[in-house]
């Protein structure tokens, strides 16, 4: 609130007009209806899938959706920073590690782990703010790289720190064991790692869509992400803004953490072992996108479990006889991220930049053909759909 | 045009300005002073002469492999402004290339049925010389094939690219059992020259020093030459302004896969050099992401962008690593000790210090025209003086956690070094990326802006 209220009597106008061009324009009615386009495409080929090869791939495709909730609440976190900060945290994972690390601490010694978890949330919030005022200040306007080495810097004393305290051994979380609930036999899912991980998942999505789309601080964090020039020169506090990019980007870190150590176990590494799935959504939903970041999220963590089945079938001796098939799952993400790198550099979901380098040497080939608008024309059509 | 008054160093006007460098000499200080802690540790555990040489050679071996991989991301980076995050995967391409190369045949060992070792691809038993070429090859090649996508981006993109590259690579090399050798790798690497008497290691050592030091000058000769002759223009031109280098039509997209191909090949030759010092390959810890950022580390402290530079650094961060590993044994046991001392110690200097302090505030305050007041505006006033006084305290509170720590967890120090030291080259990371990017020899200014 306090970036646009004015003290003449007719800042409420000048506030209406000078967020008008936030409306949902043309655009975004355009990407809900290829949300719409893609959901129903990916449950009719898990559907077709599983219709020919049986009820296991609905079994791994749950896998992966519960996979993707993860990878999608960290991919938020991290697109939001990257947007409004214009660098890759390579610091990242090891936040999340963190952020797992604290909600384990709590729970050992007594708490709950929800109690546990909420701290640890409030606390990974704080240390993005330290974050960036005794670090990542410093580095603004010297580039992309400098931060990206600064953050590595950060998450190698986050994991060596971790490692000399803690001890390289792996960690549970003290919840009840339990057994998975069975929908149709063949199909079953885990009260805490399945339905406990995707409600909070839909929960952090939800709460960051309201956040984005209907709040000021959101719409101000989507401008200064937009444009960070023009956002100052509208008088957004860009400063207010990158601290609350920080306390969003890092206290999603924590939770994802913490959703991933329930999944799994907690040990040092965990995190940096995630950072290229994540690193894979958010470049194929496109940089500083949260929407692009959620459609990415799923499409890499649903493609990572369901290879798991078309793997296992390479490693028999028939097929081409390949060794701990299942290990390559974590190749996939790297597939699509170098097919979208080649072919659609700005992401899926991604506006293409209005003056794209002509040389994205796929888009040469198109061109030719005749299939693609130019750069004028991208332009052009993107001032009337803001209209 | 910022590229036009490029050319050779200064006259002799340039000669005479030039102050004592301070930093270079204490780079190099700093270089004998670990070489020669870490002969100290060797001697006061017990060692032999030819042991300790043994070790020492060893040092300077690893650390000539570093500064190939240096050298390597410096072309890519200090010169053509291309950020590599994936290092270790350009790396392992090369070690491994070697070993499958220059390896003799070994084929799978079944024991009772279980499979013990499962055999590799190879064995082809080529010259070591052909073997290292094949590396750089391999390498190269590889680095063309990840940058084709990944160049015409941001410098973001490209770091997440061979990341990932290099992370995926460790994976096939784990697991790919029928070409790696799996978790175990490929042992048997032939020596340049097999020694048959009993001090084989030494002289094994002091053949490798003698070969990578070799090559090593021949590389920093080729690349100096390269940096200098028009095609290194183009490349500092790239990092400086690549909008402006296009426009005065030059193909740029060309210049950066030349460099960061050119780069990848040195880091693949780095790698057939580590495969034949060590005589294994295995998918540990030696290409895992650490690696990577150790590099980084040694091109910022020795000066992204001038090739003698990032030898230094190469040599000063791995001698830490190396020292660290040397002292492991010894420093706790040399604490522990002489605990009861070094707490005394402590404890006196502190007392002293703490008063001195008081004093000259106090006499800055409220006699500021004595000695002592004068003392604390000269402190302030220059800023290695400060940042003297600040040393000395960070100095002192590390030696009262060395204290604490080995009083109140005995054994710490020497479980915790490996991680300690990588937290050491983050902290270093941030604080030279924030405080001194140019590092030790910083690249000589051939801009007139």
């Amino acid at each position: 609130m306090a970036q646009n209220s004015g003290s003449e009597p007719s800042s409420q106008d000048r506030v209406r007009s000078r967020w008008a061009a936030l409306r949902p324009t043309a655009r975004f009615r355009r990407q809900l209806i290829q949300a719409a386009i893609f959901a129903i495409i990916l449950v009719a080929v898990i559907g077709g899938l599983s219709f020919v090869f049986g009820i296991i791939v609905l079994q791994y495709a749950m896998g992966g959706l519960v996979v993707s909730s993860i990878v999608i609440v960290a991919a938020i976190g991290l697109t939001v920073l990257y947007g409004i900060r214009g660098f890759a945290n390579f610091a990242y994972g090891d936040l999340m590690t963190l952020g797992a690390y604290l909600a384990l601490l709590l729970s050992v010694n007594g708490l709950s782990l929800i109690w546990g978890a909420i701290v640890s949330f409030l606390v990974l919030a704080v240390v993005g703010i330290l974050l960036e005022v005794v670090i990542f200040a410093r580095l603004e306007g010297r580039g992309p790289v400098p931060p990206i080495v600064a953050s590595v810097g950060v998450g190698l004393i986050i994991q060596n720190g971790i490692r000399s305290v803690a001890g390289t051994a792996e960690w549970l979380y003290p919840v009840p064991a339990s057994q998975d609930i069975v929908i149709v036999p063949g199909l079953g899912i885990h009260p805490v790692r399945g339905i406990l991980t995707l409600a909070v998942g839909v929960t952090f999505v939800l709460s960051a869509h309201i956040l984005l789309k209907y709040t000021n601080l959101g719409k101000a964090m989507r401008a200064t992400a937009d444009n960070l020039e023009l956002a100052k020169a509208t008088g957004i506090d860009t400063k207010r803004v990158t601290y609350a990019a920080w306390v969003m980007s890092c206290s999603f870190a924590s939770t994802a953490g913490v959703l991933l150590g329930l999944g799994t176990a907690i040990n040092p590494t965990m995190g940096f072992d995630v950072i290229l799935l994540i690193f894979a959504a958010v470049i194929v939903g496109g940089i500083g996108s949260p929407y692009g970041a959620m459609l990415g999220g799923l499409l890499v963590g649903l493609s990572q479990e369901m290879s798991v089945p078309f793997l296992v079938w390479l490693e028999r001796p028939d097929v081409i006889g390949l060794q701990f098939g299942s290990a390559y799952k974590v190749a996939i993400p790297f597939i699509i991220l170098i097919i979208v790198l080649i072919f659609r550099p700005w992401g899926i979901a991604g506006r293409r930049p209005a003056f794209a380098r002509r040389s994205y040497f796929i888009e040469r080939i198109t061109r030719a053909l005749g299939g693609e608008h130019g750069a004028v024309d991208a332009l052009a059509g993107e001032a009337n759909g803001g209209r | 045009m910022t590229l036009a008054a490029t050319g050779s160093s200064g006259g002799a006007k340039d000669v005479a300005q030039r102050k004592l460098p301070w930093s270079q000499l204490i780079a190099f200080v700093a270089i004998a002073g670990i070489v020669l802690a870490g002969v100290l540790a060797g001697a006061l555990a017990g060692a032999s002469p030819q042991g300790i040489l043994t070790n020492v050679g060893f040092y300077a071996s690893i650390a000539i492999i570093f500064a190939v991989l240096a050298l390597g991301f410096n072309l890519q980076w200090g010169y053509t402004g291309l950020f590599n995050a994936g290092i270790a995967g350009f790396y392992l391409i090369g070690a491994y290339t070697m070993a499958i190369a220059i390896t003799a045949p070994s084929p799978p060992i079944v024991i009772g049925g279980i499979p013990v070792y499962p055999g590799h691809l190879g064995g082809y038993s080529l010259p070591l010389a052909i073997g290292a070429i094949l590396a750089m090859f391999a390498a190269g090649a590889a680095a063309a094939i990840i940058a084709l996508p990944a160049l015409r981006l941001r410098a973001d993109y490209l770091a997440i690219a061979t990341l990932a590259f290099a992370s995926i690579l460790q994976i096939f090399a784990n697991n790919l059992q029928s070409v790696t050798g799996g978790a175990i790798g490929i042992t048997g690497i032939p020596k340049p020259i097999a020694f048959l008497s009993a001090d084989a290691p030494f002289l094994n050592a002091i053949t490798i020093v003698g070969i990578g030091s070799a090559i090593l000058l021949a590389f920093l000769l080729l690349l100096q030459f390269m940096a200098e002759s028009p095609w290194g223009r183009v490349l500092r031109a790239v990092r400086e302004d690549e909008e402006a280098t296009m426009a005065l039509g030059k193909n740029t997209f060309n210049y950066k896969l030349q460099a960061f191909a050119l780069g990848g090949a040195l880091m693949g030759l780095a790698g057939a050099l580590f495969a034949v010092t060590l005589g294994y390959v295995s998918p540990s810890s030696s290409f895992a992401p650490a690696v990577t950022f150790s590099v980084w580390v040694m091109v910022i402290v020795g000066g992204s962008g001038n090739n003698r530079g990032v030898i230094v650094g190469a040599f000063l961060i791995y001698g830490l690593e190396w020292l660290s590993v040397q002292l492991k044994d010894y420093v706790p046991i040399a604490l522990a000790a002489g605990l009861p001392t070094l707490h005394l110690l402590l404890i006196v200097t502190g007392f002293i210090a703490v008063i001195t302090v008081v004093l000259i505030v106090l006499l800055s305050r409220y006699r500021p025209t004595t000695a002592g007041g004068q003392v604390l505006r000269k402190i302030q006033g220059h800023g290695w003086a400060r940042t003297g006084v600040i040393g000395a305290f960070a100095l002192y509170g590390l030696g009262w956690a060395f204290v604490f720590l080995e009083q109140y967890k005995p054994g710490a120090i020497g479980d915790t070094i490996f991680y300690t030291r990588l937290m050491l080259i983050g902290v270093l990371l941030i604080i030279l990326i924030i405080y001194r990017p140019e590092g030790i020899l910083r690249e000589h200014k051939r801009v007139l802006r």
